[in-house]
């Protein structure tokens, strides 16, 4: 028995230890991305978009976007891609082997016509079964190509791509108007280090869409897509910001991101082996120049925006999670060489570090914590008062950093409606009934998925665009 | 006080800091929004009334007497914004304009302003003023502590052909280590013809190779025939590294970690710039030189030389162009066809005479490039 009493008090003095030393890292986080959004929106400020597109600095760019089953959404992202404003750019779109209406809803709609174009296998894929293109469309290219996934699509991209840069973007996102121009900024200011550059994502759910563009930004009305946004704003808004002013920024998001074209090559372009390739392909960067003694930058950028659509039921927000829980595994476990190693810097220190302790050590002892409170309340290890202190601790906490990011979020987005903030604020408060822990459930599934093998990424539901998403 | 006291506090300490937080963020951003509205709709009447002085200046008094104190603000904004999509006497309207009102005067002002942001706008601002005062204390900001006041009051002498001198420029600018930066660059393109032969000076002296990359960029860019000889000159130094790959030169350009003083050699990069400006600059005398550079050891100088020959237009670079579709690197090979393709008739025939050849490498590039074009192999 006192064995047993002893194994209880260790485990729950674990599970104390995780949470304090995780609280004072957000914390830290939050002070760090403060003061980087702090400095960075007068740098911001001072890019003036029309002299970006005027003055011939901005380089060209290589949209990609990897199509699989999108025919709902195709054609006006597609198009809203076209219209996006900078000076040099093409679109390519990767048709990976959809088994509806994708290639043919692009044909007809775009007018295409099968065309060649010379490209080198600098990375591998899938057999291409043929390009298109349309003269009423010169930046676009079509390539149709066998099904291999979304890495596998988007080194096909990177193959046909002629231009120094490339941007990932996925098929149901949208972007504003002057997002690509934001995202270059750095590439700009740095354009011999800058290896890679993240934008920021946010919730489409409940914003007018109208030709392709978000007209009036909106938050959803749905209470899964809301819970959504606000853990969207901490995520970006907090710890992508500081990840990436500490230079251990790992993840830059499938759904948005500028990479430079030799970069990508050099590293063997996108992995086929992991469901998470956006932090694949950055972790394999962090890796390639710090084992070549090779300095180099990435970022993220805050007030470049791609709007996605977060999923509205439990089973699509379920299979993401997960998916993502096994990226990060299958990341983490391809490079766990990294993992703690000052030799790869901060991202091998900071970066993987956290991961490896509060994104797959952490949610195992929280939930084994979880499990063993009653019979620790039985066995006398914790209090009623204790658990009540520590329950209230937790939660304000929760609300505080929720309520932090929003700071943050007024400091970017300098039109969010009154109205909106306080329905946030709300949210913030209300995600700690149920959705934290149904997350921490998730994640758990994922790192079982990953120990047993599953592979695969699981149908995601797709909604056409309508005049208002969400409604 | 007892543990869970303790923790007690805090909890509500947090819960009060939270819901200062919310308060303060609720609050702020409604005042702000109103205030945002009422901008933007102070700035749209005052724009429909700047547009209607502009044409008819007598009136201007009668503007004048119609502004608020705080319009001041709003029309430097909006000028600012309105200048650089305008063009010639509209141009020089709108500069009349903001003289007469006082917001050059207001820019001057604010360039002595503690908030390092104000300066630089103000900068931006006076880069479309010519007076004599204008560019004295745009040079005086040149000195500025904060680095993107100096590159903004530099753009803006740059803008109004009024920089003084261009190796004071470099010395201003190469402090701020944003001299690899594509906005450093920019401002040493719109440096005008005037600047010519202090940037071919520069490629001459005693300058870290980077600063003399952005010479010769910018010598390209401002189209100046001149400057052809001195490229030319820099082209053939001796001394470049035979088997040097530019990434190996970043590597070693004082950008490793393990040592950050060792001494850079752009050599590669420069040579590479000196093309690049040569592409630009499409100069007969330049022919010999990216003849040469079509069998340089470095693959990214034969690129663009490639480029740069079908640029040239002349036939000579046919035999060298129609070596590098054999090129171990693909786009040496890519870039070389399409220079042939560019060069007529004879390009494309040895481009055909290519497409049938019994090498794979050229019989690729060749062809798929004819058929990427439009023509039957």
């Amino acid at each position: 028995m006192s064995l047993l009493w002893a194994i209880v008090k260790f485990l729950n003095g674990c599970v104390l230890a995780l949470l304090l030393v995780q609280s004072v890292i957000y914390l830290w986080q939050l002070v760090v991305a403060f003061l980087e959004l702090r400095h960075h929106r007068r740098h911001a400020s001072r890019a003036d978009p029309w002299w970006m597109l005027t003055s011939g600095v901005a380089l060209p760019i290589s949209i990609l976007v990897p199509a699989h089953n999108e025919e709902e959404t195709i054609v006006e992202n597609v198009r809203s891609m076209l219209a996006l404003h900078y000076p040099d750019f093409e679109v390519i779109v990767v048709n990976d082997g959809s088994k509806d209406r994708t290639l043919a809803v692009l044909i007809e709609a775009l007018g295409l016509l099968k065309i060649e174009r010379v490209w080198h296998a600098d990375v591998p894929h899938q057999e291409i079964r043929g390009l298109y293109g349309s003269p009423r469309h010169p930046r676009l290219l079509v390539v149709d190509k066998v099904n291999g996934g979304k890495s596998d699509a988007l080194n096909a991209g990177i193959n046909l791509s002629r231009f120094p840069l490339f941007c990932a973007v996925d098929a149901d996102s949208l972007l504003d108007h002057d997002s690509l121009l934001q995202v270059m900024r750095p590439f700009i200011e740095e354009p011999e280090e800058m290896v890679a550059v993240g934008g920021r994502i946010c919730v489409v759910n409940g914003c007018t869409v109208r030709a392709g563009q978000v007209t009036d930004v909106a938050l959803p009305t749905r209470p899964l897509p809301l819970l959504q946004s606000i853990e969207y704003i901490r995520a970006f808004l907090i710890a992508r910001l500081a990840w990436s002013r500490l230079d251990a920024m790992l993840i830059i998001s499938g759904a948005f991101g500028l990479f430079k074209r030799s970069a990508a090559v050099k590293v063997g372009g996108y992995s086929h082996d992991t469901v998470g390739e956006d932090m694949e392909i950055v972790v394999k960067l962090h890796r390639h120049f710090r084992e070549r003694n090779v300095q180099y930058q990435m970022r993220f950028v805050a007030d470049s925006v791609c709007w996605t659509q977060a999923p509205e039921t439990l089973g699509v927000l379920r299979r993401q999670r997960t998916r993502w829980q096994r990226g990060m595994m299958q990341s983490l476990a391809k490079h766990r060489a990294m993992v703690f190693n000052p030799k790869y810097g901060p991202a091998g220190t900071l970066g993987m570090g956290y991961f490896f302790l509060f994104d797959i050590v952490g949610p195992v002892i929280e939930f084994t914590g979880l499990l063993l409170i009653p019979l620790s309340f039985y066995m006398g290890v914790i209090t009623t008062d204790f658990f009540l202190a520590w329950l209230a601790l937790t939660f304000t906490y929760g609300v505080f950093l929720s309520a932090s990011s929003l700071l943050l979020e007024m400091m970017v987005t300098r039109s969010t409606r009154a109205r909106d903030l306080a329905l946030l604020t709300m949210s913030s408060v209300l995600e700690n009934f149920g959705y934290r822990q149904l997350n921490n459930l998730w994640r758990l599934e994922g790192i079982w998925q990953f120990l047993t093998g599953k592979q695969g990424w699981g149908a995601m539901q797709r909604t056409k665009f309508r005049k208002s998403v969400g409604q | 006080m007892g543990f869970y006291t303790l923790i007690h506090w805090v909890s509500l300490g947090l819960a009060g800091a939270t819901l200062a937080i919310l308060s303060v963020v609720v609050v702020r951003q409604s005042f702000r929004n109103r205030r945002t509205k009422r901008d933007a709709a102070r700035r749209q009447s005052l724009m429909a009334l700047a547009l209607e002085y502009i044409e008819e200046p007598e009136f201007l008094p009668a503007f004048k007497a119609q502004l608020k104190p705080e319009d001041q603000r709003l029309l430097v904004e909006l000028f600012a914004e309105l200048l650089p999509k305008v063009r010639g006497d509209y141009a020089e309207k709108v500069v009349h304009l903001m003289r007469e009102m006082g917001l050059r005067d207001r820019c001057l002002a604010q360039l002595h302003s503690p908030k390092w942001w104000k300066r630089a706008d103000a900068a931006a601002v006076l880069g479309w003023f010519k007076e004599p005062q204008v560019v004295a204390a745009l040079e005086r900001a040149l000195d500025d502590p904060q680095v993107v006041v100096r590159l903004e009051s530099a753009r803006a002498l740059a803008q109004l052909k009024a920089v003084q001198s261009v190796a004071g420029l470099v010395a201003r600018l190469a402090v701020v280590d944003a001299t690899h930066s594509l906005g450093v660059q920019e401002i040493f393109r719109s440096l005008g013809p005037g600047a010519v032969t202090e940037l071919m000076g520069v490629l001459e002296s005693d300058v870290p190779e980077h600063v003399k990359i952005l010479a010769a960029d910018a010598l390209g860019h401002i189209g100046d025939p001149r400057a052809v000889p001195a490229l030319l000159k820099l082209f053939h130094t001796p001394g470049r590294a035979e088997s040097d790959t530019i990434q190996e030169h970043k590597a070693r350009r004082g950008r490793a970690y393990a040592d950050r003083s060792q001494p850079a050699n752009a050599s590669v990069a420069l040579r590479l710039a000196v093309v690049k400006a040569l592409s630009v600059l499409v100069d007969p005398r330049a022919l010999n030189a990216i003849l040469a550079a079509l069998e340089d050891p470095i693959w990214e100088v034969r690129a663009q030389a490639a480029h740069c020959a079908s640029q040239l237009g002349s036939e000579a670079a046919i035999p060298k162009l129609e070596t590098l579709l054999h090129d171990e690197h693909w786009w040496v090979r890519f870039h070389a066809a399409e220079a042939l393709f560019k060069l007529g008739e004879a390009g494309v025939q040895a481009l055909l005479k290519a497409a049938r050849s019994t090498s794979a490498r050229a019989a690729d590039i060749a062809g798929g490039l004819l058929r990427e074009k439009g023509v039957a192999v």
